[in-house]
Formats: structure tokens, C-alpha cells, sequence
């Protein structure tokens, strides 16, 4: 699949081959860690993945991907500055479990948009290493003590399931307990 | 259910209110989730993060320091009565 990708990933004129080696490097370490994910909705996004700079008002963190215009929007003072592996990843993992306009457990709604970061980043940082001062590590805090009350098997299946019901239900089941 | 539902939806508050640079008081969720979450309170104390250190230096300031010593009393009552009452039923059971 990784040379699919790389094939891929070649098609897309968007993009820059510094920053396609940046992302096949990325997906590599994904893909050598989470060897039971498909990657067959990142293939379909990266033929046509737009890079692009973004407002700093509207973007808060070093970068952002956007599943609903597939476009991955560069804050650039906060980029020139960051651990650009570590958001990069981060964005990545938007675009593994991209679905509409939401990725990972959340969902049209955003009612799980707090703890699908805090898992989004957990997954990060085992990948490529956490942050100083990592922005969501309240959420981060918060969704490994979820993972003890609901289980760990179900937050990772929700996540590549996109499967934002089953978070909520198994929360529910446990509560009092 | 309506107990989760207010759960989620401070968690995603305190999320938008920190992206808009206001302040948010991480402390008292740790404590709603150990009211919620008892016995993981009890066996996972580990897993709250009750140290004045995870905050960067420069943004500890007194009012982190009292919600930390209201949010690790009230864990700490949580995870007594939790206890108190497994022993009870492990006794009950005997």
C-alpha cells in the first residue's frame, strides 16, 4: 500500500516533493505501527489534497486538516516554530480517518470534538514523540482516563470506525461503576 | 445519561474556551469524571493529573494550586468510599 501511496502522492501537483516526502515519511511510521488500518480513504484524499496557508484567527495551531474541502491549512507563524513532525502527524491522522466533514470518533454534530483530539494526539505522540506544552494535554489527560472507564479496544475501534455512538454508549454502560 | 451529556459537553467547552485564550479550570472535570467513574478513580489514581508541574511555569498561579488541593480531596473521598464499599461486598460475599 505504501507504494501506492507513493504513486499517488507523485499525481498530485499541489503539493511540493519536499512536502510529499515529509508526508510519505510520516505515513510510513503509521503504517509500520497500525499495520491493521487501511489506507485506502488516505490514498482517495492525497490525489487531490490541497496545502495552503490559513488566517491565524482561524487557525489556532501550527496546522489544521480540513476532511469537508480535503485542504491542510498552514498557520504559518506558529509552523515556522513547531514541531512540524509532530502537527504534521496530527493532520495525518485527520486524513487517515477523514469522513464528511469530521474525522476519527466525532462526528457531523462535534459532540465528541474534545476527547477525538485528546486521542488524536495520544496516537501522535507515540508516533512521533509529544510537545512542550502540548496545547490539548487536558484533553489528552482526559481521554486515558475515559479509556480506563470504557476500554481501550473500544476508543481504538470507534476511532478508525469512525464510530462516535459507540464512545458514547459504552461511557453510559460504565458510568457508577 | 444526561450526567454524560453534561460531561461531553463541558469537556468541549473548556476546549473552544481555551482556543479563545479564556480560562478553564481542568481540575473540576478530573473531578466530575471520578464521580462519574468511581472505581476507576479508585484503581487509576495514577491516571489524574493532580500536579501543579503540568502547567508551564509561567501560567501556575494560586488559584491552580487551590483547585488542585479541592479536586485531590474530593478524588481521594471518591476513592475511600469506592473501596469501603468493595470491602463491603467482598465481605457480604464471604
Amino acid at each position: 500500500m505504501i507504494e501506492t501511496i507513493k504513486t499517488t502522492l507523485n499525481t498530485n501537483e499541489n503539493i511540493t516533493d519536499e512536502v510529499k516526502e515529509n508526508l510519505l515519511e510520516l505515513i510510513t511510521i503509521f503504517n509500520n505501527n497500525f499495520k491493521d488500518i487501511d489506507l485506502a480513504n488516505l490514498n482517495e484524499r492525497l490525489k487531490t489534497l490541497i496545502i495552503k496557508r490559513e488566517s491565524m484567527f482561524l487557525v489556532k495551531l501550527p496546522c489544521k486538516y480540513n476532511p469537508y474541502t480535503n485542504e491542510l491549512l498552514i498557520n504559518l507563524g506558529l509552523f515556522e516554530n513547531c514541531d512540524a513532525k509532530h502537527w504534521l502527524m496530527h493532520a495525518l491522522l485527520g486524513m487517515i480517518t477523514a469522513k464528511e466533514n469530521y474525522y476519527g470518533f466525532n462526528n457531523e454534530e462535534n459532540t465528541l470534538v474534545a476527547l477525538n483530539e485528546g486521542y488524536t494526539e495520544i496516537i501522535t505522540n507515540n508516533l512521533v514523540g509529544d510537545v512542550e506544552n502540548n496545547f490539548f494535554t487536558d484533553e489528552i489527560i482526559m481521554t486515558n482516563l475515559i479509556s480506563k472507564a470504557i476500554g481501550e479496544d473500544t476508543m481504538y475501534n470507534a476511532y478508525f470506525n469512525n464510530d462516535s455512538k459507540s464512545i458514547v454508549r459504552a461511557m453510559i454502560e460504565a458510568e457508577g461503576k | 445519561m444526561e450526567k454524560i451529556q453534561k460531561f461531553i459537553d463541558d469537556l468541549n467547552n473548556d476546549l473552544e474556551n481555551r482556543k479563545r485564550g479564556l480560562p478553564t479550570n481542568p481540575f473540576e472535570k478530573q473531578k466530575s469524571f471520578a464521580r462519574l467513574y468511581p472505581s476507576v478513580a479508585a484503581k487509576h489514581t495514577e491516571y489524574f493529573c493532580l500536579n501543579e508541574n503540568y502547567y508551564p511555569e509561567n501560567t501556575r498561579n494560586t488559584i491552580d494550586v487551590q483547585n488542585i488541593e479541592v479536586a485531590r480531596m474530593e478524588i481521594e473521598e471518591i476513592k475511600n468510599a469506592n473501596t469501603y464499599k468493595q470491602d463491603m461486598s467482598m465481605q457480604k460475599a464471604a
